[in-house]
């Protein structure tokens, strides 16, 4: 068996209520601003909450072709859109793309959630008798992926992964296992959600988790998360065919881990958290001390950011100390199967830019959380390795650790 | 009912008129050419999605429905035409349910 290959991120695109490209995105993050505001796609009279991250001008028409426009629900529409900016980024030859060597595996928690409520309004409201054709193709929930793999002709293993928010980070890290191991050369992956439809956001009012105002995380007066729209898509490539072609690169996938809390369908597990952190660490053979940055999941709810800070403890001990934490959803919003897309993008960029933007909305600190959470303005800080934790409903957790790449 | 003149002033018992308008607004891209019942579906449509995509609107518009089988057959526009024709006109002679 040949030794594992290491993985370079080579390409980044994003979609999200804080920017459509990498700049604009990056920009909000470092200055503190926050996507969240009060909700436009619905009327929310009857939800307990008003506010959400949406990117009210996405214009599917401006930014894709008319077919993937009419063809694809608003939350493939984001992984398409989020495809092409990271496929131009890459600078990769299109013909590498199109080709077995390379696979596209996303995240989705939801699928076409629009296009879903459309049709049983149409059923159950409007007394209709038919379905739109497309209703089947456009909800399911491999749409994005399946169309990716379509336009840019990849005919490697290509999946979508639905593990509620930790989605992405399960699709990621199995496409870098998949260019480690050798199996491909380039991977196209992220992930994408499109949760404002009416009927999906009365089920999150009625779970009782999400802020009546804003999102706080870690903030001693958090009330919940906030749901936020998008996508964010990544170029992972061989690192040894990335540097023959002279790439620009953003930086490495370093390990990937994965956990079960097998405890509650809703509460999270400090030992789950632990578990995979220590395994994505494990998995990179990256030792404790280089972690220098944690975009944790940080969803704004009581009790995750509380269980999340004495997780990172639990993991680092004396270290924690010096690692640099901020979730970075008071500015997105909890982005649900795209969160850990979204957050990888935040991620590398803190990394290869050398700076750790502000926690989003935060105001004052919580004794429970007792790490080094980064407020009020950027930190300079240049790290070797970081992490990026989702811990999803359902106690299914996934952790990517990230290293720079020395330029 | 029948009689309804809809927003692009086309009578709703024309139905050649209707398939060619609906046609149209399914195509990804209008061709340079008039579409007319001549018009080969092969020479326009880029993607089977729009043929089903037609069918939908104009069981739709008329209310009808046709079966799978008869998708296969549906070459042309007037294909089309005379299908919709035949089942508009099946409709009106049956015994609707609010009698």
């Amino acid at each position: 068996m040949s030794p594992p290959h290491r993985v370079a991120i080579t390409g980044l695109g994003i979609v999200s209520a804080i920017g459509c490209d990498l700049e604009n995105f990056w920009n909000a993050l470092q200055s503190g601003s926050t996507g969240i505001a009060t909700l436009t796609s619905v009327d929310p009279e009857i939800l307990t909450f008003s506010s959400g991250a949406e990117i009210p001008e996405f214009d599917a028409d401006a930014v894709l072709d008319r077919k993937d426009a009419v063809q694809l629900d608003r939350f493939a529409q984001f992984a398409l859109a989020a495809c092409q900016d990271a496929v131009q980024d890459c600078g990769l030859d299109p013909a590498v793309l199109a080709s077995p060597r390379c696979g596209v595996v996303l995240g989705a928690g939801l699928g076409g959630q629009e296009t879903l409520d459309q049709s049983f309004k149409g059923l159950y409201r409007d007394g209709g008798r038919r379905a739109n054709p497309l209703t089947i193709p456009k909800i399911m929930p491999n749409a994005a992926a399946s169309r990716i793999s379509l336009n840019v002709g990849a005919t490697g293993p290509s999946f979508t992964v639905c593990t509620a928010c930790s989605s992405s980070n399960h699709a990621m890290g199995n496409a870098f296992w998949m260019i480690r191991s050798g199996l491909l050369d380039v991977a196209v992956t992220g992930g994408s959600d499109a949760p404002f439809s009416l009927g999906n956001l009365l089920a999150w009012s009625g779970m009782r988790v999400v802020s009546p105002d804003t999102c706080r995380p870690f903030s001693a007066d958090r009330k919940g998360m906030v749901l936020g729209e998008g996508s964010g898509i990544l170029i992972l490539e061989r690192m040894d065919h990335a540097l023959a072609r002279n790439a620009r690169i953003y930086g490495e996938v370093a390990g990937f881990g994965m956990s079960s809390d097998a405890h509650h369908l809703v509460i999270p597990s400090q030992d789950g958290a632990v578990q995979a952190m220590r395994a994505a660490l494990e998995d990179g053979n990256l030792p404790a001390a280089d972690v220098g940055y944690i975009n944790a999941h940080g969803t704004g709810t009581p009790v995750n950011d509380k269980v999340e800070s004495e997780a990172i403890n639990e993991v680092f001990g004396t270290h924690t100390r010096e690692i640099a934490v901020n979730s970075t959803k008071g500015a997105h919003g909890h982005g649900l199967g795209t969160a850990g897309a979204l957050e990888a993008v935040a991620t590398v960029l803190a990394l290869s830019r050398r700076s750790i933007p502000p926690t989003a909305n935060y105001r004052e600190p919580d004794p429970e959380c007792t790490v080094d959470v980064v407020t009020g303005s950027p930190r300079d800080k240049a790290v070797k390795a970081a992490l990026s934790n989702s811990f999803a409903f359902g106690g299914l957790n996934a952790v990517l650790a990230f290293r720079a790449h020395a330029q | 009912m029948d009689k309804m003149v809809s927003e692009k002033g086309l009578d709703d018992a024309d139905v050649a008129a209707n398939v060619i308008e609906v046609f149209k607004e399914c195509l990804l891209t209008l061709p340079e050419e008039e579409i007319t019942v001549e018009t080969k579906l092969e020479d326009v449509v880029q993607d089977s999605f729009e043929v089903i995509e037609v069918v939908f609107a104009l069981e739709e518009k008329f209310d009808v429905s046709i079966d799978n089988d008869e998708i296969q057959n549906v070459k042309t526009v007037a294909d089309l035409v005379e299908r919709f024709e035949a089942l508009v006109e099946s409709r009106k002679s049956a015994p609707s349910a609010a009698g």
